[in-house]
């Protein structure tokens, strides 16, 4: 009889909410350094395993043997990317940045740029803010496949080679701006000591990844792929603040279809490629 | 600053600029959109800092996929689209946390001086209107919300509503019919002061 007609709820709620009190709107626009942005977007290859065969594996040889010498490195490219990993091919100035303690997946040592920090690093977005943040940055606990594939919303996939080594011994789903699930397998009889880590990301993920000693071009199923081998830093965006990993092993990139892989691990170019390809 | 200047451009040609690498033309953008983007995201989020954060993500999501952005097509609902999506990933996240924080605000109110003038106190009767229904609507799920804090809040029209949400237009006159009906049960069963304001 006496009820709410939702006409009236309708204006009312018009009313309201144009009497909506905001906080005001910060100044997103001065926050984000748009010219690191800017080089970030040019020049470089972006390789993408659809569109492009075997003559882009090549050109990679070939630009990475003339990455070797430092003034052609500067003048020909800033990157080269597949997917969602992007090497850098010229080194940021270093500039000192406060570290946080958070856990780290085996084989990696971890230092982030917690938000609202005075430190500036080259790719930082500073968000300006003098609020602490609730919740400090930390890598996902570990969960299982299937926890990680719903989070991620993808299916991961499995190398059946080598057969011995079984499913994954931790799993993480990440955001690098897009999703991720990171597969780890760890050393039988060293449970600290990383055998293999295999991360697969879509979307909008984008990790960067600066010089390491060695790049080279190579095939996975028959589609351009990078080799790198040295120590190197990734670093990646995940809510407004910088992580960077340091990593130390030898590492395979490549693409296929929308995901992006990358494999990890104390291996040579070969084992890593026949690993690839055994995906399931 | 030439800033005012890439103002005036139209904004498919700011969106070219923007493209073809000119930072400043990207700024522009981002002002003139920063505003529906950070306020979309407070209310999903309800959080100013987590809201800064998710609208700054966006921008920069926005720009790495500015090749893909379709030109003929409005840039907004574009932008709110990855910005609601950001937010609402974010609020699932940390939801259990801020329904726990949101429950303690309303446990503890900061208390209230003695006196007003009437001026104040209809201002203040306004803001609680608001406050409350805004709370009313949290109380509905992500796509009741999206929907009327795109209507009714930031007054986008029912085609751009459409565009954000990738529905028909007829979808989002239902979904608002269905969300409206909801809200009012909400009202009816838990917030009876509100009720009785909207009555008046």
């Amino acid at each position: 009889m006496n009820e709410l007609s939702v006409d009236r709820l309708e204006e009312r709620l018009s009313e309201y909410a144009s009497a909506f009190e905001y906080p005001q709107t910060p100044d997103i626009a001065g926050a984000i350094e748009w010219e690191a942005l800017r080089r970030r977007r040019k020049p470089g290859v972006i390789f993408s395993g659809q569109r492009l065969a075997w003559g882009i594996a090549l050109l990679i040889v070939l630009l990475a043997g003339l990455m070797a010498v430092p003034p052609v490195r500067a003048q020909i490219l800033e990157f080269l990317q597949i997917g969602a990993i992007r090497i850098l091919l010229s080194q940021p100035s270093p500039t000192p940045i406060p570290t946080i303690t958070a856990s780290q997946p085996p084989g990696a040592s971890l230092a982030t740029q917690p938000t609202g920090s005075q430190a500036e690093r080259p790719t930082a977005t500073p968000v300006p803010t003098s609020t602490p943040r609730p919740f400090p940055f930390q890598l996902s606990r570990p969960s299982t496949l299937s926890q990680a594939e719903a989070a991620a919303g993808f299916r991961a996939r499995l190398p059946a080679y080598p057969e011995d080594l079984g499913p994954p011994d931790l799993v993480f789903a990440e955001d690098f701006g897009g999703p991720a699930i990171i597969l780890v397998w760890l050393e039988p009889d060293q449970q600290e000591k990383t055998r293999l880590s295999l991360m697969q990301m879509i979307g909008d993920a984008l990790i960067e990844k600066l010089p390491p000693r060695v790049i080279a071009g190579t095939q996975v199923n028959n589609q351009p792929a990078l080799w790198t081998e040295g120590a190197h830093s990734l670093r990646y965006r995940s809510r407004a603040q910088i992580v960077e990993l340091v990593v130390e092993g030898n590492v395979l990139i490549w693409q296929e279809g929308e995901t992006t892989y990358r494999l990890e691990g104390d291996l040579t170019m070969e084992e890593a490629v026949r690993i690839a390809e055994s995906l399931r | 600053m030439h800033l005012s200047g890439e103002a005036q451009l139209s904004e498919p040609d700011l969106i070219d600029r923007a493209r073809e690498g000119d930072g400043t033309a990207w700024e522009a953008l981002v002002r003139q959109h920063q505003e529906p983007a950070f306020r979309l995201a407070y209310l999903i989020l309800g959080d100013a800092g987590q809201a800064q954060d998710i609208t700054q993500e966006a921008f920069l999501r926005a720009y790495r996929a500015i090749d893909r952005y379709d030109p003929a097509r409005p840039f907004r609902p574009w932008l709110l689209a990855i910005t609601a999506n950001l937010a609402r990933n974010q609020r699932r996240s940390l939801g259990r946390y801020w329904a726990a924080v949101r429950r303690f605000v309303e446990r503890n109110p900061e208390p209230q001086p003695a006196h007003y003038s009437d001026h104040i106190e209809e201002k203040v009767t306004q803001r609680w209107a608001s406050q409350t229904m805004w709370e009313a609507i949290q109380r509905l799920d992500a796509k009741d919300q999206q929907v009327i804090y795109l209507r009714y809040f930031l007054d986008s029209p029912v085609a751009e509503t459409a565009e954000v949400l990738s529905v028909a237009e007829g979808t989002v006159k239902s979904r608002l019919h269905r969300a409206l009906n909801r809200l009012q049960e909400v009202i009816e069963r838990e917030f009876p002061e509100l009720r009785e304001g909207i009555k008046t």
